[in-house]
């Protein structure tokens, strides 16, 4: 500044003269102030902030509050500036401004151009703005078009993300259910039993294999034995609860397995519900189907940790058990001497002890 | 690009055609019964096979096909965004043409991966212009033909857009009859309106 040898007169005066359309157009949220604050002239965008208003005439100053950083109250605070932002919010709150000011030459006042900023979004909403409303060279339509196009992104991704869920819920439900029946599948029942082992909650476990159920599909056909199974399912979901594992984990085999519920009386009366249950006839087509159930149980009790194989296999020798003590029988592994709480009941013959009457 | 020409074709034979026009034709190229995904990438392929297999389905050639879902994606019911998106290119029609231009680079300032043809606009002559864009597949053709057709219409402006002969990509005409032949549509910047 001050270096450069000043221009003609002429051509001083040539470089202002600019009408107030084509200034308007160039910058349509300017003010012209003159040196006592009083706006004499304003852009289109700056008037659409006050509508029905005319607010040439007017001091700046009271139709604003203007700080850069500090309060500006006066034109030669504005001019202070030096070129240097400042900002600009109406007198009690609204749209929020950014500018910048300049004298006029001949002291003709002072050029104020203002933008909204990043209030340019609410700016558009409230003052129902057009993109003829700015200039050419303004990057508010592309400002605008980004956020519309990361906004409709976003909701894409969110819409597959959601869809990508879904399906895999669905996989991994789908890899998890036995399709006849409804029940868990082998694979679900080991994850829950190797959970319940690995954090050391007590459960009971019941291993559960129908009797005379090959019977059933030689004399009436897989359709009856698959009419059984659905029937043994039913019974099963019906005597567990929702936070229980019941899983159908071969043929004509069902693994309960029952988070903290190792109440021996309430397990006994359980196991015999589920036998008397499914020892009641099921009626296919003109026939009935009769099978009975075995049942091996063993009991964990809490802090125990045990082996999740060591577990089923001791269920799996109280149904042993109790499908050689005849049909229609609940084992206790515990009362075999075999089980986590094993020793319990020892003496006396394990296999007289061990296995409970069905009636 | 791919997926989100799937989609949109996708959408525009469900709501045309129907549910079960696109199960079949989903089913015949062994493609997932949920349909395809917009921000997925596919093969070039895949669409060719979608469309030969909508030709047979639909019985309507694919240039055909192709010039209906351009004008859907703009003016259809199922998503208003393409055509709010081309809106922001300008106050007017012409305003509209100048921008294309810049569309593919605004395209991938939301979706960097978006690899959206280049586009050319040439005026040669008062109100023709001529749009090329080079490399481009040539389907690409009719599907701009829809799309500027419904734009025009959107903008209230009167055009006729033919196919032109170019060595370099799938090229159009675009003769601007009148800029202002009927009421253009509303358009509002802030999307709540």
């Amino acid at each position: 500044m001050g270096h450069e040898p000043s221009p003609p007169r002429a051509e001083q005066e040539a470089g202002l003269a600019l009408d107030p359309a084509m200034l308007a157009r160039l910058m349509p949220m300017h003010l012209i102030l003159s040196g006592d604050g009083t706006i004499r002239a304003a852009g289109p965008l700056i008037r659409r902030m006050f509508p029905g208003t005319e607010i040439r005439g007017r001091s700046l100053f009271s139709l604003f509050a203007l700080r850069g950083p500090s309060q500006i109250t006066c034109v030669a605070g504005l001019i202070a500036r030096d070129g240097q932002k400042f900002r600009m919010v109406p007198q009690g709150g609204g749209l929020r401004l950014r500018g910048v000011a300049v004298p006029l030459a001949r002291d003709a006042g002072v050029l104020v151009n203002l933008t909204f900023g990043i209030d340019i979004m609410r700016a558009v909403d409230q003052l129902d703005l057009t993109d003829t409303d700015f200039a050419a060279t303004d990057m508010t339509m592309e400002l605008l078009y980004l956020a519309e196009a990361n906004a409709l992104v976003m909701g894409e991704m969110r819409a597959l993300s959601r869809r990508l869920e879904g399906a895999r819920r669905q996989a991994e439900d789908e890899a998890l259910t036995d399709p006849l029946t409804g029940l868990r599948n082998r694979r679900a029942c080991d994850a829950f039993l190797a959970g319940l082992c690995r954090e050391g909650t007590a459960f009971a476990l019941l291993h559960l294999d129908l009797d005379f159920f090959k019977q059933v599909n030689d004399h009436h056909g897989h359709a009856a034995g698959d009419q059984v199974l659905t029937a043994v399912a039913a019974i099963l979901r019906g005597q567990t609860r929702t936070r229980d594992c019941v899983a159908r984990v071969g043929g004509d085999e069902f693994i309960a397995v029952l988070p903290e519920l190792t109440n021996e009386t309430r397990l006994r009366a359980l196991a015999q519900e589920v036998v008397g249950q499914i020892s009641r006839p099921v009626p296919y087509r003109d026939t009935l189907c009769r099978v009975s159930a075995s049942v091996g149980m063993v009991t964990v009790p809490p802090g125990l940790y045990p082996d999740p194989a060591q577990v089923l296999a001791d269920a799996d020798a109280a149904l042993y058990a109790a499908k050689g003590a005849g049909r229609g029988r609940v084992a206790w592994a515990q009362d075999l001497g075999l089980g986590p709480g094993a020793g319990r009941s020892r003496g006396g013959n394990a296999d007289e002890a061990g296995l409970d009457a069905r009636e | 690009m791919y997926g989100l020409i799937l989609r949109a074709l996708q959408g525009y034979v469900l709501t045309t055609f129907g549910q079960a026009a696109w199960q079949r034709i989903l089913s015949r190229g062994r493609f997932p019964s949920s349909g395809f995904e917009p921000l997925l990438p596919y093969d070039s392929l895949v669409l060719d096979q979608v469309l030969a297999l909508s030709s047979a389905e639909l019985d309507r050639p694919v240039p055909a096909i192709l010039e209906d879902l351009g004008t859907s994606i703009i003016a259809g019911p199922h998503c208003a965004a393409p055509r709010r998106l081309l809106r922001f290119g300008g106050a007017g029609f012409t305003d509209f043409l100048l921008s294309l231009e810049e569309l593919p680079d605004r395209a991938r300032l939301a979706l960097p991966e978006l690899d959206l043809p280049d586009l050319r606009l040439d005026e040669v002559g008062p109100g023709l212009y001529r749009l090329t864009a080079r490399g481009a597949p040539m389907e690409l053709g009719p599907l701009m033909t829809g799309v500027l057709t419904a734009m025009a219409d959107d903008y209230g402006a009167l055009v006729l857009i033919e196919p032109w002969l170019c060595a370099q990509g799938p090229a159009l005409t675009i003769r601007l009859l009148e800029a202002r032949f009927a009421e253009a549509r509303r358009f509002e910047l802030s999307r709540a309106g």
